[in-house]
């Protein structure tokens, strides 16, 4: 109980801090504040996990919460990414439109919001988060000085407003079926109302994660954002997942699962092809990777189908999740300094060298080649649809699915291959907007690190599967 | 239930009249009237339960009807709105949802009537962000749907209900400073003028 308070209130108090320090006038402490906020909540995210590894699970009633060892796994990963953005962030010395005070506090907000939403158990609640979540999205996006940002934050601000009514709807619906709004323990209630919820739920997240046919806000927002704020939303993605998961799994006890899962596949299924050919006719960096991970979130919604129908593949979405979630933070790390090296007028061979060797060690990983983490997780993937599928279509359709997918995933090699060459062989000139000198060594450490975590995740993949 | 019926009715004819109205401090009007219908309902409701909720439900309904509405016109003032004609198939559109609302309340349906009738009536309002090119009538369409489905939350704790009129507050807060910062930046008070 203690830890999950902790693990809640430490990036509460750091952003309330932030915001406190930044009003008394306090000047130089935005970078402490945001690196110590992360890193204490990197630590009370660790203290969770070893404490739930020990007693297996833990429930806070008073807080709407319950937590799993694959929850506070998770939950590590997603305070580890949201640490890496906060040294990158101090590396970068870029300014955005924002207050400093206030761009930290909502960074850290963000933090909260996503570890809040990885272990919450109340369907209303999760919507009062995702609406949350909206706010402090939209407000990272907008601290960007791109042109384009305010309007495509207004803009994603009416989309993920509207995704936010469907889950609210769903919430309600869950709420006046089963007389609960509890997701986690036993559902009884109308199966129709269930079904009409999850599909709510697909409907509202669906559209906050950005998945393929409600991807339109996605190319624009990683476009306009800073990469700073591109690498912190793939810890919000983490939550989202699991809020989806969660939110879908008292459908999953009902006569509805079939459909369920064959809708949440067929949109996978859609959305890998999808992201992966428009990702290969991009030129801009942002746009390549949003495009990329649209058909990242078409693996993770397939494996989510399957692992419905069958929970024993859950814990292979769960190491996907948390392995894709990683590796796209390093890569979208990679080129947001690539982009801003024409502003700080080129970079060192050896920097330009270590930055596309770190790239390429992710992009692999997230293809899933072996040794890297990312070969395991895709292994896990495969195994998992071959086997849920061969049950239900038989071995023709299953060797031609299963043929299509590591087919498509040769696509994005080729742009990912060029984005390499690029970083490795391509100097630029010094642009007409100088920049503060970056701090080198703080902006390698999260390509480095997400780097030689797919190196020690391929070796020691079991770290991902807890339990 | 009669009561319910009868202000979720009016609640969805007010935000029929949002949607046709013009002059955007008009429309913001037309949002405080409305989250006092369903807010007002939500407080009797809660009379008959624990004494211990009302001070959220009243705080909620404070929100919803009083600040959210401010932030709204000062939105309104802050920028020269351009007054656009409602385009024909709004009209259309919200006249035929608001034939489907009539419909489900003669007939609710066996299960999740409430459910049902909640939804048509929030349809109604998600037509001015359907239409809207103005960032006012787009956040008013938004807050009236939100406070539509704002009775199903009945069955859930009254702080829920308080969290998430907060949260609505802060998507407002952040939605109105993008605008304004946005109009200053460009001149523009179109959204599609803001790059």
């Amino acid at each position: 109980m203690e830890e999950l308070a902790l693990c809640l209130s430490a990036p509460l108090v750091s952003s309330a801090a932030s915001l406190l320090l930044s009003r008394a006038g306090k000047r130089g402490v935005q970078w402490p504040t945001l690196v110590g906020g992360s890193a204490l909540s990197l630590l009370a995210s660790l203290l969770l996990f070893s404490a739930v590894s020990r007693h297996g699970a833990l429930d806070a009633p008073e807080l709407y919460v319950y937590a799993e060892a694959a929850d506070a796994l998770a939950v590590v990963a997603a305070s580890i990414i949201a640490l890496l953005a906060s040294i990158y962030e101090w590396g970068m010395c870029i300014e955005g439109r924002l207050p400093a005070g206030v761009y930290t506090a909502l960074f850290l907000s963000l933090l909260f919001c996503s570890i809040y939403m990885a272990l919450v158990r109340d369907a209303v609640l999760l919507f009062i988060l995702v609406e949350a979540l909206i706010g402090v999205s939209v407000a990272l996006v907008v601290h960007s000085r791109d042109r384009a940002a305010p309007e495509v934050a207004f803009r994603y601000l009416v989309i993920t407003a509207l995704s936010a009514l469907s889950v609210l709807l769903g919430a309600s619906v869950v709420t006046l079926a089963t007389g609960s709004s509890d997701v986690v323990g036993p559902s009884g209630g109308g199966e129709e109302a269930l079904a009409l919820a999850a599909i709510c739920f697909i409907i509202g997240l669906g559209a906050d994660i950005g998945f393929f046919p409600l991807h339109s806000w996605v190319p624009d927002a990683f476009s306009a954002s800073t990469s700073t704020v591109n690498v912190l939303f793939c810890a919000e993605h983490i939550a989202l997942f699991l809020a989806l998961y969660k939110l879908l799994s008292p459908a999953s006890h009902t006569r509805y699962v079939s459909w369920l899962t064959m809708l949440l596949i067929a949109l996978g299924a859609s959305s890998i092809p999808f992201g992966y050919l428009l990702a290969y006719g991009q030129r801009e960096y942002m746009r390549l990777m949003a495009y990329y991970t649209i058909s990242d979130y078409g693996y993770l919604l397939l494996l989510l189908g399957v692992a419905l129908g069958e929970p024993a593949h859950l814990p292979a979405w769960r190491m996907y999740l948390v392995n894709s979630a990683l590796m796209e933070a390093g890569m979208l790390a990679c080129l947001g300094i690539a982009l801003a090296r024409e502003k700080w007028g080129g970079m060192p061979f050896r920097a330009r060298r270590m930055l596309a060797l770190c790239f390429v060690i992710c992009a692999l990983s997230s293809l899933g080649l072996p040794p890297l983490s990312g070969f395991y997780a895709k292994l896990l993937l495969y195994k998992a649809v071959y086997s849920f599928l061969l049950k239900r279509t038989g071995l023709i359709v299953t060797v031609a699915f299963i043929v299509a997918l590591l087919s498509l995933s040769l696509v994005p090699l080729a742009s990912l291959i060029r984005v390499f060459h690029d970083l490795l062989t391509r100097d630029v000139e010094k642009g007409s907007e100088a920049l503060k000198t970056p701090r080198v060594a703080a902006l390698m450490v999260a390509p480095l690190t997400t780097a030689g975590a797919a190196l020690l995740l391929g070796l020691q993949p079991q770290i991902l599967l807890p339990g | 239930m009669v009561l319910a019926l009868v202000s979720t009715s009016l609640a969805t004819l007010i935000s029929l009249v949002a949607v046709h109205t013009l002059e955007p401090r008009r429309v913001v009007l037309a949002l405080v009237l409305h989250s006092l219908t369903i807010g007002l309902l939500e407080a009797y409701y809660c009379l008959g339960k624990e004494a211990g909720e009302l001070p959220y439900v009243v705080l909620s309904l404070l929100i919803s009807s009083v600040v959210v509405p401010y932030l709204l016109l000062r939105l309104a003032l802050g920028i020269t709105s351009a007054e656009e004609r409602t385009p024909g198939w709004v009209t259309v559109a919200s006249l035929s949802l608001l034939c489907l609302y009539a419909y489900i309340a003669v007939c609710p349906p066996a299960e999740l009537g409430k459910v049902a009738l909640c939804a048509a009536s929030a349809a109604v309002p998600l037509l001015m962000v359907a239409s809207g090119r103005d960032p006012v009538r787009v956040l008013v369409g938004i807050n009236m749907a939100s406070n539509s489905l704002h009775p199903l939350l009945s069955e859930a704790p009254a702080l829920l209900s308080l969290l998430s009129s907060v949260s609505m507050l802060l998507a407002n807060v952040i939605g109105v400073l993008v605008a304004l910062s946005a109009y200053r930046e460009y001149g523009s008070p179109l959204i599609e003028g803001w790059a």
